[in-house]
């Protein structure tokens, strides 16, 4: 018994002996393991050590840590080298080289406050390549952004700024996802909802050709390659099935949208076209500025009918180069180019194949009656120039317009109307269009306001989904990007239509999207721009409206440029402009259009500004021209009686009427008048006035305006002591307060 | 960027400066190259030009300057210029002058060397501007007002400038060529040149009109020689 009992115990004990070694060996295999063995993280610290003087860099585990946005972030431990400028060039480890555009990003974005992972995403706590990048861990939700999908962070902090310079993906894909109309379909919880892209279809009986609007909803991208219209039938071009969809659907839709029609009072009034009035027609077409966003067949042929053949004169051209000017480039000067095709609004070519007659000349006198957010400015035309305009421009059509099909061409079938409002309901058409019968509807998408946050296992990856770790989300979205119905199982139908985007637009928008998240940042974190919101609408008023199509207003020379031999004759270049030109005047004219240059054929069109969107562009004009934007109060002095003398003696000595007369006629060709100086008052700034009295080809390149006072010498020498200071001040004052009084007309000449 | 496309257009200069720069240096041997210039082709009636402004000053209608040509068929106004010349006599930097006189400019054309004072004269009562430019800039643009008013301004840019008046008197015309050497001239109304002091070697000689257009023609000069490089547009 007692043997037993001892061999029992010594048993137990050997056990016991072996286990505790067998744990020690284990505990310290541990020690070891994640000591010497198990440390991947060491492998670039040491290496980043080395680089370094000795002992410069402890070797450990560095960790930022951010409170306010809940971040902890490891990441530097292995690259260390992250926020040290010593460390690029091809022999430093990829691992280890500093932050692309860390002069830029770091010192805008620094570490210590923003950390790693509020912009790269990843998991922050992790010590190994694959936990910490996530892309190894199905369960981490927000894997590493690689490539341009790190642009998708910037949306966090910059939802005010449509375009950031140094992420140029995502502004492209927020300027594609706003020019697509995308957001007509789909909220996305950034300010300013996204108003309907596509024209209004609430007179579109009045507008087009009924054969032309089924062809066009049929296959909108085959008929004009650079519009917008998505493809609602992707799939009928290779399924005699969906074809056939396609036919009725399509039929049904232009039926309905034909029967909801309300009548266009002015299109109802126009006059029939007039053969003989086309060539006058044209002259405006070409003079007035249409030609600055249209051309007529989109190709080189416009420029050269329009510009007036010059001989080439030999001592213009060819021999300029010969006498080796300096620092000029004759051969730039006189060369013409073919133009690239003006691609801003359509060609108008074939209209009268596409749209109603009456429809022309109603849109010509007021494009708002027809749309009230026409993009179109209203151009001014008196209803017989649009008469005029709109019986040339539909006389040039080579084709005729598509036949109707019966069901279109008579009075409509109310079953096939009907029909038609529920294929517009389903395939929501009434997200870009104004169409009747869907006034207060909501969005028809999805809401975006959290896309970027969806799990990818809630995603619909079509009929014949991938394996689990190939659904992620990025694959999601530019599949339904490239095409959105590919992705349909029979359980879930999808309705998004097809834009034919080639892939840079894809990642483009995809990264935009995946930027957007519901969950703001801390709000110290979010940029708040000056003036953001006022530049923003500022900027966007130049883009849509067209500003530079016929103005300059950087080093880009506007389109309409082309069609001018004379630069004088031409849209003025507005370089500068907002020194030159009074805010409240800006802001007035932008609103109310005037004939400044009476003398122009160009004609300022009225852009149905609001005013905030004036004041906005007024605002921009002034802060690109390196002046606070805001109210500038007009500090001239009142003029004595005595000056006035004086000033007026001057501007008689100046012979300024010469030129600034207000009509062309005694001798003065119209390329050489100059705006009318009783204006000068309201919309001149008189600091600027004063400078460019000084220098008037320094502050306004190119224009004709002589220096009256070279090197301070002035040509008056009786007048204020030859003072030439003292004159340009005066005859500033003078004109200032010359808009109180008419300038008196320019001295009758009498013919010997 | 402004700075930047001045350095620019700065490196282009020297560049373009170093590639044919030209330095004075004593010219032995030298020799002269000259001839006449003539049109040999029928001389269009040219309509006059037409004043439209400022008859009372101006006078009615205008000669067009544009081709005159002597009965010997002798062409004047072309100018006629070694191309690309980079060492020789030093430049005769003297003044010259730019009269607008009836709203005509005197002389039509004329050529100096750069550095050369122009005097820029109004002798009528009416306002002139004298716009000078080269094809892409302008070199000054002076309003005078006055008459007997003159402005003086020193030529620092080099090319073939045109001038215009602005005020009106589109009619007006006149042709300037700057040079940053000496080796140019101007025919006078029989179409005579001479280019003189040119050190002997092989050169290209240009000829310009303003309406004929530019000819170029090589010529050898021999120490001390005389070479006649007449030249016919037609």
């Amino acid at each position: 018994m007692a043997e037993f009992q001892r061999d029992e115990h010594r048993s137990f004990r050997t056990a016991f002996v072996l286990l505790s070694l067998l744990f020690a060996a284990v505990t310290a295999w541990a020690i070891v393991d994640e000591t010497w063995l198990r440390r991947p993280w060491k492998v670039p610290q040491e290496a980043y050590a080395r680089l370094k003087p000795p002992g410069a860099v402890p070797v450990a585990i560095a960790q930022i840590v951010v409170p306010e946005l809940a971040v902890v972030d490891r990441c530097p431990t292995c690259h260390a080298g992250i926020d040290d400028p010593a460390m690029v060039g091809a022999q430093i480890p990829r691992v280890l080289r500093v932050h692309p555009q860390r002069e830029t990003l770091l010192r805008q974005h620094p570490v210590a406050r923003f950390g790693c992972t509020p912009c790269h995403h990843g998991q922050g706590l992790a010590l190994t390549v694959e936990t910490a990048h996530g892309d190894g861990d199905p369960h981490w939700p927000e894997p590493l952004l690689r490539g341009p999908y790190v642009q998708a962070s910037c949306l966090g902090c910059h939802a005010l700024e449509p375009t950031l310079a140094g992420a140029p993906v995502i502004s492209r894909g927020r300027q594609l996802f706003h020019e697509l109309g995308c957001g007509g379909c789909h909220l996305t919880g950034l300010p300013q909802p996204e108003p309907k892209r596509g024209p209004s279809l609430r007179h579109v009986a009045a507008k087009l050709q009924p054969g032309y609007l089924l062809a066009w909803i049929r296959a909108p991208q085959v008929r004009r390659p650079h519009h917008r219209m998505p493809q609602f039938w992707p799939e009928a071009a290779h399924d005699p099935q969906a074809a056939a969809q396609r036919d009725r659907e399509s039929l049904a839709i232009a039926a309905y949208a034909l029967s909801v029609s309300e009548p266009l009072p002015l299109a109802e009034h126009a006059p029939p076209v007039d053969p003989q009035r086309a060539a006058a027609g044209q002259r405006l077409f070409d003079r007035v500025g249409c030609r600055g966003c249209h051309m007529i067949d989109g190709g080189a042929g416009d420029l050269v009918r329009i510009r007036e053949e010059k001989p080439a004169a030999a001592g213009d051209a060819a021999a300029w180069d010969s006498f080796g000017g300096d620092a000029d480039a004759p051969a730039a000067a006189t060369a013409v180019t073919a133009p690239a095709a003006i691609d801003f609004a359509p060609a108008l070519g074939e209209l009268a194949a596409r749209v109603q007659p009456g429809f022309v000349y109603a849109w010509l006198l007021d494009p708002a009656q027809y749309w009230p957010d026409a993009t179109m400015p209203t151009p001014r035309l008196t209803p017989s120039e649009a008469h005029a305009v709109a019986s040339w421009l539909l006389s040039l059509a080579t084709t005729a317009p598509p036949p109707p099909p019966p069901e279109l061409a008579g009075a409509i079938d109310p079953a096939l109307a009907q029909a038609g409002k529920q294929l517009v309901a389903r395939y929501g058409c009434f997200g870009c269009h104004d169409i009747g019968g869907f006034a207060e509807e909501p969005r028809p998408g999805p809401d975006l306001t959290d896309f970027a946050t969806k799990d990818p296992r809630d995603l619909v990856f079509g009929a014949s989904p991938p394996p689990l770790p190939q659904r992620t989300w990025t694959r999601f979205t530019e599949a339904k990007l490239r095409a959105p119905r590919a992705l349909a199982t029979p359980d879930t139908p999808l309705v998004m239509p097809h834009w034919p985007l080639p892939p840079d637009d894809v990642t483009a928008l995809a990264v935009f999207l995946r930027g957007l998240r519901a969950t703001p940042l801390p709000e110290a974190y979010r940029y708040q721009p000056p003036r953001a919101t006022e530049r923003q609408l500022a900027e966007q008023v130049l883009a849509e409206r067209g500003c530079q199509q016929c103005h300059k207003l950087d080093a880009q020379p506007p389109a309409i440029a082309r069609y001018y031999d004379d630069a004088h004759l031409a849209p003025p270049q507005l370089v500068g402009a907002g020194a030159r030109l009074r805010p409240q005047w800006l802001f007035d004219y932008l609103l109310q259009p005037g004939a400044l240059r009476p003398w122009l054929e160009a004609r300022m069109p009225q852009f149905r500004l609001s005013p905030p969107q004036a004041a906005a562009v007024a605002a921009l004009l002034a802060e690109r021209a390196g002046l606070p934007p805001g109210p500038r109060p007009l500090a001239v002095p009142p003029l004595t009686v005595e000056r006035a003398h004086v000033g007026a003696a001057l501007f008689e000595r100046l012979r300024c009427v010469t030129c600034h007369q207000l009509q062309a006629g005694e001798g003065v060709a119209s390329a050489q008048l100059a705006p009318d100086l009783a204006l000068a008052r309201q919309r001149l700034d008189p600091a600027w006035v004063r400078k460019f009295l000084e220098d008037p080809a320094k502050m306004l390149p190119g224009t004709h305006m002589p220096q009256f006072f070279p090197d301070g010498q002035t040509p008056a020498a009786d007048v204020l002591d030859g003072n030439a200071a003292a004159q340009l001040d005066l005859l500033v004052d003078y004109l200032m307060n010359l808009g109180l009084v008419r300038l008196a007309p320019a001295p009758t000449e009498t013919t010997p | 960027m402004k700075t930047s496309t001045l350095f620019l257009s700065l490196a282009i200069t020297c560049l373009g400066a170093s590639a044919w720069a030209y330095t004075p240096a004593p010219v032995t041997g030298g020799g002269t190259i000259s001839g006449t210039i003539r049109f040999t082709g029928a001389v269009p009636a040219a309509p006059r030009l037409a004043v439209t402004k400022d008859p009372q000053v101006c006078g009615s209608d205008k000669a067009d300057e544009s081709l005159v040509v002597a009965p010997s068929k002798g062409l004047a106004n072309a100018i006629v210029f070694l191309d690309k010349i980079d060492h020789g006599k030093p430049l005769t930097v003297g003044k010259a002058e730019l009269d607008n006189t009836t709203c005509r400019y005197e002389p039509h054309v004329q050529a100096f060397a750069v550095g050369t004072e122009l005097h820029v004269k109004n002798n009528d009562a009416v306002l002139h501007n004298t716009h000078i430019r080269l094809p892409t800039s302008d070199v000054f643009n002076y309003a005078l007002p006055e008459k007997g008013q003159a402005i003086s301004k020193k030529v620092t840019r080099t090319g073939l400038m045109k001038v215009g008046c602005d005020a009106g008197h589109t009619w007006m015309n006149a042709w300037i060529a700057v040079f940053d050497h000496p080796y140019f001239a101007v025919t006078d109304k029989e179409g005579h040149f001479a280019l003189h002091d040119v050190p002997p070697g092989e050169y290209a000689l240009l000829y310009w009109h303003e309406k004929l257009g530019k000819a170029t023609q090589k010529v050898t000069v021999a120490a001390g020689g005389t070479v006649d490089a007449s030249h016919a547009f037609k």
